[in-house]
């Protein structure tokens, strides 16, 4: 084609020659001791969302023979070893168990490693930040001195303003950077308007301009994978932007956590945000999305995730009955039932004794209407 | 899918105008006697040389255990990405690619770099770190591998887009070096100082896309947007056996600029 004398038939390798340029390639890890590549091994564990085996990896079947046991001699190894270890425990919503191993990670890194600290001091902020952490006075997460999880996530975010760009980027860390402490203080603010309807709009505001400001910050630590999920967050709650605007961000969101980030609480996270979008304008589409989440966070044993979902789901299902046709009666017993389901997610009363109270209520504000 | 015969005149008009830009993948390594495995077959070998214990993941060449469903579910670049984040040091992931700068080049290889030595392609296009084409090129060629050069535009040379192994000196390998680009976070969604050449190639020019299966995100955004931008551009894909699901989804966004054949 290009004027070049044919080459004649290419061949592909027989499998002696795959085998040989194989153990070539196998070369390259030398140098590293069986303590390094544990750890290499329980983190990509970790990242790729196998939090339980990681946990069996880190801290062994019942806290015994696991990495954190057998590496108290060497203090990074030992620190890195809990850190990950309350990283794995914080996704699967195992937050007695996440704060006791962040905290010997805080104690490891204290005075000796400052963005592990920072990095520890995040994942705690996030775990008492988590949905099942949440009382009736955190819904004040802009007073650090009542709100535990946003108290961390400004002592992570001040200590990362204080390292450098070349050590952050050398110890980035899935979803642990300065970048990735913003975005989670947003989401928090976020997520506490969201509860608080209507009366709550100067931390909506506030939520959007610190998830702006991490995004900023994300492109600048060059933390790219989390860029369309961080847009999306933003598209969502932008007044300026249209439903059919919003929804292009989300899918694009959708798309990448799907074919390239594969990261679950992304993906649960993204068709989430469309679930909440969609919630006002077409509840159908919207429930879709919620059990799309729903099956996502199950998938990956994430408990938080799921218990909000489920919220979500009981409470689009209660509004979903009332515009649907049908007779009073029928819209009645459907939306009590879906409003039980709300509040059997919200408290941890046994569940039949719960159903019984709500029934007779019910019975008694029938006898009421009727 | 399309026919080679089909295609055939379109490419060698272009080719014979100067207007094609071939754009290689792994796959041109994979020939006698470079022998390079493919994708998964490459990553196994790189866990297996860290992980040589644990025997995991993956039973054979190419085919994965169906009890890591999770592996398996992850591409290379999410699994890499993983992997450097968990080493201590992290720079030493790039001794995996170091391990491929003795392999020797083929056929395909001197072909390309003979194409581009005679000026019968404007400039040639890898997503490869492996240095074949350089050395069959005998370094008569520019080679095109970090952020400053790219930021130059679109002229002759051998385009690394996920940077190029070797370098003649200290600082030339170090530089080398840093412009390694295999994890999730340094591709990003999107191309960076790299879009403009992308850009310039597509509109300009025609890619033959050949051994490359376009499961790189950033160059994948890019191109969805330059073709976006540019309608009537067309990419010519040599695909062999079946297209992969990215490939796929861009040609179902594209369907009129994404051209795909068989080789025979």
């Amino acid at each position: 084609m290009w004027g070049i004398e044919d080459p004649g038939t290419v061949f592909a390798p027989n499998s002696k020659m795959l085998r040989k340029s194989q153990k070539t390639i196998r070369t390259w890890a030398t140098g590293l001791t069986q303590e390094e590549r544990d750890l290499a091994y329980s983190w990509l564990l970790v990242s790729i969302g196998q939090y339980e085996k990681a946990c069996i990896e880190l801290v062994g079947k019942n806290g015994r023979g696991g990495l954190l046991a057998r590496s108290k001699s060497n203090r990074q190894i030992h620190m890195l070893a809990a850190l990950f270890a309350g990283y794995a425990k914080r996704e699967l919503s195992d937050h007695n168990d996440a704060h006791k191993y962040l905290r010997i990670a805080l104690e490891e890194s204290k005075d000796y490693d400052l963005c592990r600290h920072a990095q520890a001091a995040h994942k705690l902020g996030e775990s008492l930040s988590a949905f099942e952490s949440v009382r009736f006075w955190y819904f004040w997460p802009t007073v650090p001195a009542i709100h535990p999880g946003a108290r961390w996530l400004l002592k992570a975010i001040e200590e990362y303003t204080s390292i450098s760009a070349e050590e952050l980027a050398a110890k980035q860390l899935g979803r642990a950077g300065l970048g990735a402490a913003l975005m989670n203080l947003g989401q928090l603010y976020r997520r506490t308007a969201a509860y608080t309807p209507y009366i709550r709009s100067r931390l909506a505001k506030q939520a959007r301009k610190t998830i702006s400001n991490a995004l900023n910050i994300l492109m600048d630590e060059k933390d790219l994978r989390v860029i369309p999920m961080a847009q999306a967050a933003l598209a969502a709650d932008d007044p300026s932007m249209t439903i059919d605007e919003k929804l292009k961000q989300i899918d694009s969101a959708i798309e990448y956590a799907e074919a390239w980030n594969q990261d679950y609480i992304q993906i649960g996270s993204a068709y989430f945000i469309k679930g909440q979008v969609l919630a006002r304008v077409n509840p159908q589409a919207s429930e879709a999305c919620y059990l799309k989440a729903l099956s996502v966070f199950r998938d990956a044993g994430m408990k938080a995730e799921i218990a909000r979902t489920k919220i979500e789901l009981a409470a689009s299902a209660a509004y979903t009955i009332n515009k649907m046709q049908g007779s009073r009666e029928w819209k009645f017993g459907s939306s009590m039932l879906a409003i039980s389901k709300l509040i059997l997610c919200l408290t941890p009363v046994k569940p039949i004794i719960f159903l019984v109270l709500i029934f007779l209520i019910g019975l008694f504000i029938l006898s009421l209407i009727l | 899918m399309k026919k080679w015969k089909s295609v055939q005149q379109d490419i060698e008009e272009l080719a014979a105008s100067n207007k094609l830009i071939p754009f290689v993948g792994s796959a041109i390594s994979y020939f006698q006697p470079t022998n390079l495995p493919l994708g998964k077959g490459l990553l196994n070998s790189g866990l297996q040389g860290i992980f040589p214990c644990r025997k995991l993941f993956i039973k054979d060449e190419y085919k994965w255990t169906s009890d890591e469903k999770e592996i398996d579910r992850h591409s290379p670049e999410v699994i890499l990405q993983g992997l450097a984040e968990g080493l201590l040091n992290r720079a030493k992931l790039a001794d995996l690619y170091n391990t491929m700068s003795a392999m020797p080049y083929n056929s395909l290889h001197q072909i390309l770099a003979s194409a581009l030595l005679n000026a019968k392609v404007p400039a040639l296009f890898t997503t490869n770190q492996d240095r074949c084409i350089e050395d069959a090129g005998r370094g008569q060629f520019p080679i095109i591998y970090d952020k400053q050069d790219f930021s130059l535009g679109l002229r002759e040379g051998l385009f690394h887009f996920h940077g190029a192994i070797g370098g003649a000196s200290e600082y030339e390998i170090a530089k080398r070096r840093q412009s390694l680009t295999f994890t999730l976070n340094s591709m990003g969604p999107h191309l960076t100082t790299e879009h403009k050449v992308l850009d310039d190639a597509v509109s300009n020019n025609s890619l033959l896309c050949l051994g490359y299966s376009g499961s790189d995100p950033d160059i994948w955004y890019s191109l969805s947007e330059i073709l976006e931008k540019y309608p009537e551009a067309t990419i010519y894909w040599c695909v062999r056996g079946t297209p992969s699901s990215n490939l796929i989804r861009l040609q179902g966004k594209h369907p009129n600029s994404i051209s795909y054949f068989k080789e025979t």
